[in-house]
């Protein structure tokens, strides 16, 4: 099957002080036309980087990519020269960032930013609109992401709106240029909650009318929940769990997702867990085999030995665990 | 009953800015038992954390009082009496800078029992060793670090460990966990409720996490633009909301099951932005974005009533002011 | 038991500065340029300290005279040549070296402390009138360009060298405070300096043993830089006549008594001027460095 996005067995290291760190751990994902799929995982794990790599806004040294392909629409991303390169970053990819205030630049108004990305995209043929078209389309598309009164937003600068107003100016950004893959890492969760709400439903759907596909970072497993077909565990590096996003966070099936569900506080009642016991590894050093073997209660020889692979456990659901080699 | 240990009447924080008097806390009362954890929720420009900073001395308050154990405390913390800053003492949100990079856990820890005089240096380095072990660090680890070395579940239970150092009675945490992976969090909350039950602590417990204030606090005061509008027990506050901002706020919760969709109250989609402190609406502050507005809203404030016991709520659809509404709609007839 | 504690206590102590030192090397040494400005800034400083033994002619750095020798070109015997009253210009640069570097140590000595503490002060009382007055008093001194207010200063005085440092010093400090003033008021707002406030320290802790050092990698950096413009403006003045007097060997006297007998005796200038470049360069290679050891890596 073509998927839009495929990233296979990808590794990524940097070189530090101490020595080199080995990120990355052959991540595999797929993302396909017009799907919406999360990568779950907490601090340290190594999503952003995932992400980053696609994009390949790297910094090559010290990261280093050392295996793997990142295929887009079947071309290798790492193998393209430069232009290619930025001609997929301008045209197909867009992307939103955690925090509005640095992906706006500051001293300038938000309609001259929106008008760069219009004239430089391949949007009816770019530079070739006149003035008044580009405007049209900008204020458009704020209008889309449901800002009032989108004229004089484009007059503003970005610190005089508030941090709900800048993450849809972020995300008009990112839909207007009809980009097919868009990478959202943790887009909402410097945001108020009823606006955080507010967005991520509109997110939801402007994706769905211009048919789209989402790749959506967060750490939040109920904005995963909410706006996810598919989702991705991500531990140490490596994926551990994979499937369909309602089942797998009803039945999760590898002890890490296992211990994450347990610990996220409930509506109803539960009380808090204590967590999962030790530390995320230390990636100078990590551990062999299955990174997670020495804080899982179930772990056994092989899994010290060996990466375990993606065994399946249902229609649409893997896990990276010897729990479930037959 | 047991005692009061924190009684906030009419609480009024002002700043002037060039735009304007920015109302941070306009007109708050509350109280606190020994022992309770009271959560405080509100979104931006709620003044949440300005009711914490008040309550903290980083302000003279503009008006009302603040009383701590009966005796009215609401100046600054220049003023205040070294015991007392002693016995209220809070731990900050981002364990990122509330640690100096340029000091080890060690200094960083000696600091508050240099400055309340407790012990000498052989005793203090013991005290350093007792609140490491307190919240779970090894001190032979732990005591020479630099803050940079360690992680932010670490850097926060070192945070815990500096607020207790002088034996406090109260302590207001500033959304403890916000910045902290979910698999850390339950750690440090599992850990400050051991802490409250073997010292008697109470806590006012700022955070924007609904789904974690259901499982720690006993009590919830749900705070927008500088008012209070409902308070209550933290299973009623769930269960019977009454304030529509309330009910917005608990239905735009993400929730990870089924079964929770369920708990949460009928949806009501939030709209519109919040409004800047320095621009609160007319009336009810809420009323430009509450679906169940009617006419008195946007030109009288509520009151705040007690519709069951424990249970404050500040809306017109309730309480008194139901029957104020009536008779006006009557007289209109 | 106690012992025992305090001196694990000590040890880990030292372990702990052992391992941000090393950290300090790998970080500095990967830009090769600036270790090529630190091993050229130690041979610099060794032969200023050496120079009585090891330069050929020491006493050519005092007053002396041999006209048989005078005017003569770079060769072996002496490397940099000659100067026009036969004294050897190898020897006198090395020991105007001395000169050069005991300007730089004592104007940041006495201009940078007063600078850093006015700072500090002024950026931990931000909003209160006194930072203004501090302030206010910092802006007044930086209006005026350094080298004409040292100009002024030393015409004013007797120009020698004491009144010259005197003069770049009171010239220098309102950097500093400028510097420190803007980080402490960032600092000031930060949480860790909230809590030693509200635990009751006092201010003087918080600001000398709290926010000082957080404001202490800039002002390194900035002081390693500033060791060459603070040379480069002793030789200005000396060049002017108004630092170091002949017969002692400025390097900026030097280059003014060279420049009389250009282009023919070119020796006499060139060879000085090359060594306050050489100098001045290699304190910006090791600023440069400094500049990364000091900077967070974000992985």
């Amino acid at each position: 099957m073509d998927h839009l996005l495929a990233v296979r067995e990808l590794y990524v290291g940097f070189h530090v002080f101490e020595g080199d760190l080995k990120v990355l751990n052959g991540v595999c994902l797929d993302v396909s036309e017009g799907e919406r799929v999360g990568l779950v995982g907490e601090t340290g794990c190594g999503k952003t980087t995932t992400v980053k790599s696609i994009l390949r806004v790297l910094p090559v040294p010290p990261a280093k990519i050392t295996g793997g392909k990142i295929l887009y629409h079947g071309r290798d991303v790492l193998a393209m020269k430069r232009r290619q390169m930025q001609a997929l970053r301008r045209h197909e990819m867009s992307a939103i960032f955690q925090d509005p205030l640095q992906s706006l630049n500051p001293v300038f108004k938000i309609g001259t930013q929106l008008r760069d990305i219009v004239k430089d995209s391949a949007l009816g043929g770019g530079s070739r609109l006149s003035r008044r078209e580009v405007n049209a389309r900008c204020v458009e598309a704020l209008r889309e992401t449901g800002l009032p009164d989108p004229e004089r937003i484009m007059t503003n600068y970005p610190v005089q709106l508030s941090g709900g107003m800048r993450q849809r100016v972020c995300i008009a950004e990112a839909l207007m240029t009809d980009a097919r893959l868009m990478l959202a890492d943790e887009p909402t969760t410097n945001l108020d909650v009823t606006i955080q709400d507010q967005i991520l439903r509109k997110l939801d759907e402007l994706v769905e009318e211009k048919n789209a596909s989402v790749l959506m970072i967060t750490h939040s497993m109920g904005v995963v929940r909410d706006l996810t077909q598919r989702v991705y565990v991500m531990y140490a590096g490596s994926i551990v769990e994979v499937g369909e996003t309602r089942t797998l966070l009803a039945e999760p099936r590898h002890p890490y997702t296992q211990g994450l569900m347990r610990s996220v506080p409930k509506l109803t009642a539960e009380g808090i867990s204590n967590g999962i016991p030790g530390r995320i590894p230390s990636y100078l050093d990590p551990p062999s085999g299955c990174r997670f073997h020495p804080r899982c209660e179930h772990a056994m020889e092989v899994c010290k030995s060996e990466s375990p692979p993606l065994y399946q456990v249902g229609e649409d659901h893997f896990v990276a665990c010897y729990l479930y080699r037959s | 009953m047991s005692e009061i240990i924190l009684d906030v009447e009419h609480l009024l924080q002002y700043f002037p800015t060039k735009n304007g008097v920015v109302r941070a806390v306009d007109d708050i009362t509350f109280s606190m038992e020994r022992r309770d954890i009271l959560g405080l929720v509100g979104e931006s420009g709620s003044g949440k954390t300005t009711t914490a900073q008040c309550i903290m001395g980083m302000y003279q308050p503009t008006g009302g009082n603040i009383l701590f154990k009966g005796k009215e405390i609401g100046s600054s913390f220049r003023k205040r009496s070294k015991t007392l800053k002693g016995d209220l003492r809070i731990v900050f949100q981002d364990p990122g800078s509330s640690l100096n990079p340029k000091r080890t856990i060690k200094q960083i820890l000696s600091l508050p029992l240099v400055v309340h005089g407790i012990g000498n240096a052989r005793e203090r380095l013991s005290r350093l060793r007792e609140l490491l072990e307190m919240v779970e660090l090894p001190p032979d680890e732990y005591l020479y670090k630099y803050p940079q070395s360690i992680g932010g579940g670490e850097k926060q239970m070192v945070a815990i460990a500096r607020a207790l150092a002088t034996n406090p009675s109260f302590v207001i945490l500033d959304e403890p966990t916000s910045a902290l992976d979910v698999s850390v969090q339950g750690k440090i909350i599992n850990l400050l409720l051991r802490l409250r039950e073997k010292f008697n602590l109470s806590y006012l417990f700022i955070t924007h996490d609904l789904s974690l204030m259901r499982n720690v606090t006993t009590r919830i005061a749900i705070m927008y633009l500088g008012k209070l509008c409902e308070i209550a027990p933290t299973a009623e506050f769930f269960a019977e909301p009454l304030h529509p901002y309330t009910k917005m706020l608990l239905s735009s919760i993400p929730v990870v099951s089924d079964e929770e969709e369920t708990l949460k109250p009928e949806k009501i989609a939030s709209t519109g932005e919040i409004p800047s402190p320095v621009n609160v609406p007319s009336g009810c502050s809420f009323h430009s974005r509450c679906a169940q507005r009617i006419g008195i809203c946007s030109q009288v404030d509520p009151e705040m009533v007690e519709m069951e016991e424990g249970h404050f709520v500040r809306c017109h659809l309730f309480g008194n002011s139901r029957e104020l509404y009536s008779k006006t709609r009557e007289q209109i007839r | 038991m106690r012992l025992e504690q305090q001196r694990s206590d000590w040890m880990a102590t030292l372990a702990l500065r052992r391992r941000r030192l090393s950290r300090g090397w790998y970080k500095f040494s990967r830009n090769s340029l600036s270790v090529i400005g630190l091993v050229v800034l130690g041979l610099i400083v060794l032969a200023a300290i050496l120079a009585p033994y090891i330069t050929p002619y020491p006493k050519h750095a005092k007053a002396y005279t041999n006209f048989r020798d005078a005017g003569k070109s770079p060769s072996l015997e002496h490397f940099f040549g000659t100067d026009r009253v036969g004294r050897d210009i190898f020897s006198r640069v090395i020991f105007g070296y001395r000169f050069s570097l005991m300007i730089g140590i004592v104007v940041l000595s006495l201009g940078v402390a007063p600078g850093v503490i006015l700072g500090l002060i002024a950026g931990y009382h931000q909003g209160t009138w006194i930072e203004s007055v501090i302030m206010r008093i910092t802006d007044v001194f930086l209006a005026v360009p350094p080298l004409v207010l040292a100009l002024a200063i030393t015409a004013m005085l007797t120009p020698n060298l004491t009144n010259q440092m005197m003069a770049i010093a009171l010239v220098w400090w309102p950097w500093y405070s400028r510097l420190v003033f803007a980080l402490a008021s960032s600092l000031r707002s930060k949480y860790f300096v909230r809590e030693a406030e509200l635990t009751g320290t006092s201010k003087v802790h918080i600001m000398f043993k709290e926010i000082l050092p957080n404001c202490l990698a800039p002002v390194m950096t900035k002081m390693t830089l500033d060791m060459g413009i603070v040379i480069l403006l002793g030789a200005t003045l000396s060049f002017i006549g108004l630092g170091i007097q002949p017969p002692k060997p400025g390097l900026g006297t030097m280059v003014a008594e060279g420049a009389k007998r250009l282009p023919g005796e070119w020796w006499g200038t060139i060879f000085p001027a090359l060594a306050i470049v050489v100098v001045i360069l290699a304190f910006n290679l090791v600023g440069d460095g400094l500049r990364d050891v000091f900077s967070v890596e974000e992985v």
